[in-house]
């Protein structure tokens, strides 16, 4: 199993039904994972805010995880306002953004898409979501994952999830769900 | 005062049979409108302070223990108070945790409380007698011109005779015309209120349920994400659109009616329609919508748009109750 089909078959685990999403080129090899695995039915819509509201409704209609599928930069900051909307009101809604591969990050260029630093992004999300992680160490992969999910189930919040677009072929280990939290009432 | 909470996680059915045990009676606010929709709880209506129902108001502002259950306390749901609600008299139980007065219990998440609450609750002998509340019926389909109100009216009838469908609501005088509409669940931005979130919305509600959607939504927020619509063909999805077309930002010409740019142009939507795989009809009239509203509703398997002609100026029942009680509000202070 590689990491992002890893990622999907947790995401499908933990109540998710369907991905909607806009591709881009940092997002694309994940995509075709998305597509080829089967796992969850991807729907491509027009504009990321409606990428947004469509997986922030289908978080409320089924009562379980929306998920928000885009590139990095000009995919994912099209969507902040729809995030948004979602820490609001309470809808756990992953987002899936594509990012620049671990190596391209080293090449002394600004790459394209990126608005400030690379980590611009990851920071305007962090604001607005409520756990974030970047998918950059395989070994490490299933616990963030299934630390991340839950929370999202637990808080009803969105969450973020960056996936580096040369870490998706990586060999993942599955995830395992986190167990529930025990609630002390007292001497009840 | 049941709020979005409860449904986030699951715990519809389980509330309502609390306050059933209770004999509590049961409102929801604007932002938790179409919560409890499918199950037996002695739901009163939608607490809308000054725009609301005089007995509901009543009854939620002289409480002298207001349970706020999953409810978020935004200004959407509470500003419309004109006697303000003091909060330091409710319990809230939000965010996993429970607040009495001084007092916050932390790491009490509200599926565990409501939980432990029915544990707690024997059935008793206590009811609460709910009043249902009346939604308008009976659309006359004249040449009148149409009113957003002529709209709930029109689409209660429609559902008393083909059933309930869930609804996508946009921010606008649609989302105060849905709280005119049989309940029925509704998913809408009632309190961060963004426009363009009701036609995506829609298409979301359609993949993740299966179940045929009504879009309610304006002009100006249609003007926004409106071409998403162009996906339904592919996806085999067929929503029907009301588009509450008044060529007019009216909401914010409530606030500030000197302002020119709240006119909008009047676009021809019904004929955009084709383009994007779909079927779309303007009307004018109320015998007009009757009729659009019954073919949209026998042809499946594309997407139905209804663009509807609404003078500008005229408003629902419930944003004209809004806009009145904020005045009042306005002048009090
Ligand atoms: C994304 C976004 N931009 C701007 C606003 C401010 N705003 C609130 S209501 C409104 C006008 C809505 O117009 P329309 O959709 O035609 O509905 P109407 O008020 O005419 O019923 C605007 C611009 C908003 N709520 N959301
Ligand atoms: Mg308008």
């Amino acid at each position: 199993m590689n990491l992002v089909e890893s990622l999907l078959h947790a995401l499908k685990d933990h109540g998710a039904r369907q991905i909607f999403g806009i591709p881009g080129d940092f997002a694309l090899p994940y995509f075709r994972i998305i597509e080829q695995s089967k796992i969850l039915p991807l729907y491509t819509l027009s504009h990321e805010p409606g990428v947004g509201f469509a997986a922030d409704a289908s978080a409320r209609v089924n009562m379980g995880l929306g998920v928000a599928a885009v590139t990095y930069g000009a995919g994912a900051l099209n969507m902040v306002n729809a995030v948004a909307a979602s820490y609001a009101e309470k809808a756990p809604v992953v987002v899936l953004s594509g990012a620049p591969g671990k190596g391209e990050a080293r090449s002394g260029l600004l790459l394209h898409h990126q608005a400030k630093t690379l980590d611009s992004q990851f920071q305007m999300f962090r604001e607005i979501t409520c756990d974030q992680v970047k998918l950059d160490d395989a070994a490490r992969a299933p616990a963030d994952i299934a630390r991340v999910l839950a929370k999202a189930l637990r808080h009803s919040e969105p969450v973020y999830i960056e996936i580096p677009r040369d870490m998706v072929d990586v060999p993942c280990a599955p995830v395992v769900r986190a167990a529930a939290q025990e609630i002390d009432f007292g001497g009840a | 005062m049941a709020g979005v909470e409860i449904r986030r996680f699951g715990l519809e059915g389980k509330v309502a049979r609390l306050a059933r045990r209770l004999g509590l009676p049961v409102v929801t606010g604007f932002m938790g409108r179409g919560l409890l929709a499918g199950h037996d709880a002695p739901l009163v209506g939608t607490y809308l302070g000054v725009a609301g129902l005089p007995e509901v108001t009543q009854l939620v502002e002289s409480s002298d223990g207001l349970f706020l259950l999953g409810e978020i306390l935004c200004d959407t749901n509470f500003a419309v108070s004109a006697t303000r609600i003091d909060l330091r008299k409710t319990i809230q139980a939000l965010d996993g945790r429970v607040t009495i007065g001084y007092h916050t219990y932390p790491q009490v998440p509200l599926a565990a409380l409501v939980e432990r609450l029915l544990e707690c609750a024997t059935e008793g002998a206590r009811t609460f007698p709910v009043r249902r509340q009346v939604f308008p019926r009976g659309m006359p389909a004249d040449d009148a011109s149409i009113a957003p109100t002529d709209i709930a009216t029109a689409v209660n009838d429609l559902m008393a005779e083909h059933g309930r469908m869930p609804i996508a609501s946009d921010v606008g005088d649609c989302l105060f015309t849905a709280m005119e509409i049989e309940h029925t669940e509704l998913v809408a931005p009632g309190y961060y209120a963004t426009m363009g979130y009701g036609v995506p919305a829609g298409l979301g509600v359609q993949a993740a349920t299966g179940q045929r959607p009504l879009i309610l939504v304006g002009d100006g927020a249609f003007q926004m994400t409106g071409w998403e619509l162009g996906n339904c063909r592919r996806y085999g999805w067929d929503p029907i659109v009301l588009l509450f077309n008044n060529a007019s930002w009216e909401m914010l010409r409530t606030f500030q009616p000197e302002s020119a740019f709240n006119d909008l142009d009047r676009w021809g939507f019904a004929e955009m329609a084709a383009g994007m795989g779909g079927d779309g009809r303007r009307v004018g009239t109320r015998a007009e919508l009757k009729a659009a509203l019954d073919k949209a509703v026998a042809k499946r398997g594309r997407f139905q748009l209804i663009d509807v002609t609404i003078p500008r100026g005229a408003l629902s029942s419930t944003l004209q109750r809004f806009v009145a009680g904020m005045k009042r509000l306005g002048a009090a202070k």
